[in-house]
């Protein structure tokens, strides 16, 4: 009997610790569907970057994504960035085409976690994946209209976060606000998604900003324009569209 | 030179103004970098090495559904090298071409103009890239390669390439300008002593030695003519991504840009009978080698490090000989002699000769950034003798959001006989700073301290330790 009993303790006990997990990954999962809801996007964006003065300076940028692994980014301006485009696709293949040296370079993942041409987002934090493929969620409460959501990396992300901290509205598990931490545990930045609008059956951030706490800086990033299902082919993700 | 460059440079406006009139919206885009480059030597009576200013103009015109049109051109004035007629003196078209996307069939794009057509993987130091003409003229400025009229077929397919490339007109490498000079020269002797019989009389033949000198030597480039079979190039490239790895194969049948003399004619200048000193001018005529190139290209990355290998086999079509015609010493002399000759000296074999390089990239968690390569053969070298090794390193940091770049450990080592490393070795210490006061404007300062023995081209430059400053600014 006293047997029974602990066991039946037991599975209780296993099942309370499991069911906030299994909300957790189901808010993360919603959060997925409501981010990554486009087939295919098509963004012009202003960056200001801002450094730790005050002092701004300017970067504009064309972005084409299809689905969660194939994006081309490509700066505008300044004259100096121009035509600097960078091509991800599946498996973590990644290209860089730089206009002065005249041929794309195959770049390898070292880089993720560094900032992403000078900005406070580094090439990680850019990357267009399904959280829940990169992350496990832990944890998730309620505070007032708001979901709090903590995740962690799965064994093969190779990311500098040892954890993100996500708020985001219960109305459309859109995040408002991540913090990411160290492998320290300390948060070394936030991002604020400061205008979320519903354009046509899709929720996007139309403005954010990305805060590094250890360097004082932040980056604004405004989409002057966004389409979505446009219907890009597969054919705009290639180094032939990259170098052109 | 200026009148053909007013041409293309007209045709290219022009066609860029047709194409703005077919198709609105679309603007003739004007770009590029103004730029001055400075460097002065530690020690000498005249310390500037070099005084550059540069206006590199860009026009492009791109249009979304067929192609575009792309020039570059050069614009400058040496502070240092004043030599009247001088090819920097006038505007120099670096690329003139037009490019059709989807030509005739879709994923082929046509490519035709002055170009630069660009091979291998490695980093600045490719020895697959042999397509346009190398040009030496600034020798820290590596893998600068001159345009070259060409056609280029390119052809996608999934993760395929291939590449066809025609160029119907040769042209020499251009040299290094300045106390660099010399840095390419192979080291070569010409024959101190000649010996051979002088007839007393009709038996009797005593033997001679005669010590030549040259007064006067002239080289006399002699460039293929310029037609299918002499003046032009050709080759393929495939390539295709394999998982982590993107690989290539290349053949280029083509002309080798660095000369090697054909003929060493010479002239008899004055001879002493008593000293037997013969002094000589010499005209030696040079021609530009056909060679085959067969290259590979391997990059990708192994776990988080980036990697490459590149490595081409390149091989003469034939030995190249020189013949040495001697002057008439009969004549010079108003006696009898018997006709003298030389032998021909080999001096390219039919014989292939492999440069590689292998390189890889990192960057730590601290935002270190360090890439090295390794290279066996600089594009000068030739024969598997000449062929030297030299390790390059590159550590770089970027502070203060990117506005100062620390480059401190910077340079490379190289070693010209590893049988007797003490005496045949060089090292190019470079360290730089990069600073950029705003978005468009960068300045660099650094220094080159050279130190070696030996007959490499490091090893030469070691009396040439400067420091430079370079300012550019982008529009």
């Amino acid at each position: 009997m006293k047997r029974i009993v602990i066991t039946v303790f037991a599975v209780v006990c296993w099942a309370l610790m499991q069911s906030p997990a299994q909300d957790a990954t189901t808010v993360l999962k919603k959060m997925d569907e409501v981010m990554y809801a486009s087939k295919d996007q098509t963004v012009k964006l202003k960056m200001t970057l801002v450094d730790k003065a005050g002092k701004e300076s300017v970067r504009e940028a064309e972005s084409y994504q299809k689905g969660n692994d194939k994006r081309i980014f490509r700066f505008t301006s300044p004259a100096s960035q121009a035509n600097i485009a960078f091509l991800s696709l599946p498996d973590e293949v990644m290209y860089i085409y730089l206009p002065a040296y005249q041929k794309e370079r195959r770049i390898a993942s070292h880089i993720k976690n560094q900032g992403f041409s000078g900005t406070d987002f580094s090439y990680d934090d850019m990357e267009s994946k399904l959280y829940s493929e990169r992350y496990d969620a832990v944890s998730v409460k309620t505070e007032g209209n708001n979901y709090i959501l903590e995740i962690v990396p799965k064994a093969t992300n190779k990311t500098e976060y040892s954890k993100m901290v996500l708020t985001m509205g219960k109305n459309n598990y859109y995040p408002i606000n991540v913090k990411y931490y160290d492998k320290a545990g300390k948060q070394v930045k936030e991002l604020n998604n400061t205008k979320i609008e519903q354009k046509g059956k899709y929720w996007t951030a139309t403005e954010f900003e990305m805060k590094d706490l250890r360097k004082g800086t932040k980056t604004k990033m405004q989409f002057t324009s966004i389409e979505f299902d446009k219907g890009i082919s597969d054919d705009e993700f290639t180094v032939r569209k990259l170098i052109r | 030179m200026k009148r053909s460059f007013l041409l293309v440079l007209a045709c290219l406006l022009a066609a860029a103004g047709w194409v703005q009139a077919q198709e609105e919206g679309d603007k003739l885009n004007i770009s590029g970098d103004l730029s001055t480059d400075n460097r002065f030597l530690y020690e000498n009576s005249s310390p500037w090495s070099w005084n550059e200013n540069r206006l590199d103009l860009k026009l492009q015109h791109k249009t979304g559904s067929w192609g575009k049109l792309y020039g570059d051109i050069w614009l400058r004035k040496f502070g240092t090298f004043n030599e009247p007629g001088a090819y920097y003196q006038y505007p120099e078209l670096r690329e003139a071409y037009i490019e059709v996307y989807d030509f005739l069939i879709p994923g082929l794009d046509l490519k035709a103009g002055r170009q630069r057509i660009k091979w291998g993987c490695a980093d600045q130091i490719n020895p697959v890239d042999n397509v346009n003409t190398y040009d030496f003229e600034d020798m820290w400025d590596f893998g600068r390669h001159k345009g070259n009229e060409a056609i280029k077929l390119k052809y996608y397919k999934n993760d395929w390439q291939a590449e066809l490339v025609y160029l119907p007109f040769f042209e020499e490498l251009r040299a290094p300008l300045g106390n660099l000079s010399a840095a390419l020269m192979p080291e070569f002797s010409l024959p101190s002593k000649y010996s051979t019989f002088f007839p007393v009389n009709d038996t009797l033949f005593i033997p001679i030695t005669m010590n030549l000198f040259f007064n006067e030597m002239a080289f006399v480039p002699k460039l293929p003519r310029a037609n299918l079979g002499e003046g032009s190039s050709a080759g393929i490239r495939v390539g295709r991504r394999f998982g982590n790895y993107d690989i290539a194969l290349s053949y280029l049948y083509g002309r080798d840009g660095l000369p090697v003399a054909k003929n060493n004619k010479l002239s008899l200048d004055s001879l002493s009978l008593t000293t037997l000193n013969t002094y000589f001018k010499s005209e030696i005529e040079l021609i530009y080698p056909r060679m085959h190139y067969i290259g590979a290209e391997i990059s990708g990355t192994i776990g988080n490090v980036g990697t490459w290998i590149e490595a081409a086999m390149i091989m003469p079509d034939k030995d190249y000989k020189m013949s040495t015609t001697l002057p008439d010493f009969s004549a010079a002399l108003g006696i009898p002699l018997p006709r003298l000759s030389y032998g021909d000296t080999l001096m390219l074999e039919k014989k292939p000769w492999f440069r590689y390089v292998a390189g890889c990239d990192y960057t730590f968690a601290n935002g270190i950034y360090i890439n090295a390569q390794y290279a066996h053969g600089f594009v000068h070298e030739r024969t598997s003798k000449e062929l030297n090794d030299y390790l390059m390193l590159r550590a770089e940091k970027k502070v203060l959001n990117e506005k100062l770049r620390l480059s401190l450990i910077s340079g490379g080592l190289s070693v010209s006989d590893w049988g007797d490393v003490g005496n045949n070795y060089a090292f190019a210490w470079v360290p730089e700073i990069g600073y950029k006061p705003n978005d468009n404007t960068e300045i660099i300062l650094g220094t080159r301290i050279i130190d070696g023995k030996g007959g490499g081209m490091f090893a030469r430059m070691k009396d040439y330790d400067e420091f430079f400053m370079k300012l550019t600014y982008s529009f």
